[in-house]
């Protein structure tokens, strides 16, 4: 059976003929099928059908490594594992290229005093050139989500309230998010976390 | 001519070289313009136990494929023509005789969808 199908796939790349033998050996014959989706709505679906379980993955924790504004590294620990492999274990800032921080979003705000409605917030979002990032993975399914990258310092507007907030995730009602797939396809884990980090 | 073929003839112009994305593994290789069916440009596909998942960048658009609807669309890549890659789904799924009108609601929907480009 296999020597027939390397013959029949000669013509195929050898880095997908493997692929192709394991399609063709390992599942009973269906119909092909396929259903297309708009990213958008497959995000918005994906949410609303998440597959990781009874409840959606959260941020458990969100915890700055190294808070220095040229080397910014944060932290995020999952409440469960995340199938991570749409998302390269490694990689850098390219929202193109890159789907697992496609949608990654920063803000950061300028912090008065403890009242966050007292905030002014500039957000990274595409109106603004993006700082460098990187992000790693522990391992292909993890908890934890490192993401080291550069930011500007700011600096407060009364010099009472030092602190840059970061916000990630999905605001309400606005895109900002980090993709992941789980078992039934893409789906989209909003979250939202801060941090603050003290200003020198 | 078979259905599939029939279907599928005449929809686009002859397609640049492809540089086939994979979940894991971005392929150097270049083909040719053959006139075959051929996957278009910037495809990632990631595979699945149970078949695969396209990410179409350019379209903003996500495929789900069955195991059957991705052993297709791999066997477009330029260098089979509509009449083999017939035989060697049929062949390979064991189907006597091919089925002809499900590989041409296939690529009708890829085409469709602009994943296969079919000269």
């Amino acid at each position: 059976m296999e020597e027939k199908l390397d013959t029949r796939l000669e013509k195929v790349e050898p880095n997908r003929r493997d692929f192709m033998k394991k399609v063709a050996i390992g599942a009973a014959y269906a119909v092909p099928v396929m259903a297309s989706f708009s990213l958008d709505s497959v995000r918005n679906k994906a949410f609303a059908q998440a597959s990781y379980g009874p409840t959606p993955p959260r941020v458990a924790r969100l915890n700055v490594v190294d808070g220095s504004p040229d080397n910014f590294v944060v932290r995020i620990t999952f409440d469960q594992a995340m199938d991570t492999s749409i998302a390269p274990n490694n990689g850098a800032d390219s929202r193109i290229a890159k789907p697992a921080i496609e949608c990654y979003d920063r803000e950061w705000c300028y912090a008065f005093d403890n009242d966050p409605s007292h905030d002014t917030c500039e957000s990274t979002d595409f109106r603004f050139a993006l700082p460098p990032y990187t992000w790693r993975w522990d391992s292909n399914r993890v908890h934890i989500l490192t993401i080291s990258g550069l930011f500007s310092s700011g600096s407060t507007d009364n010099g009472s309230g030092p602190g840059i907030r970061i916000k990630y995730g999905k605001k309400p009602k606005e895109e900002g998010c980090i993709d992941f797939k789980g078992a039934n396809g893409l789906n989209l884990v909003p979250f939202e976390g801060r941090v603050n980090l003290p200003l020198e | 001519m078979h259905k599939a073929l029939r279907l599928c003839r005449g929809r686009h112009p002859p397609v640049p070289a492809v540089a086939h994305t994979t979940g894991l593994a971005v392929s150097d290789s270049k083909t040719e313009v053959t006139g075959n069916p051929q996957q278009v440009e910037g495809l990632e596909i990631h595979e699945q136990p149970d078949g695969c998942v396209v990410y179409q960048k350019s379209r903003e658009k996500v495929h789900f494929l069955n195991h059957t609807a991705v052993f297709l669309l791999e066997l477009c890549n330029g260098r089979h023509s509509m009449e083999e890659i017939r035989e060697i789904y049929a062949a390979t799924f064991d189907r006597s005789p091919a089925p002809d009108q499900e590989i041409a609601a296939i690529f009708e929907q890829f085409a469709a969808e602009e994943l296969v480009r079919i000269p």
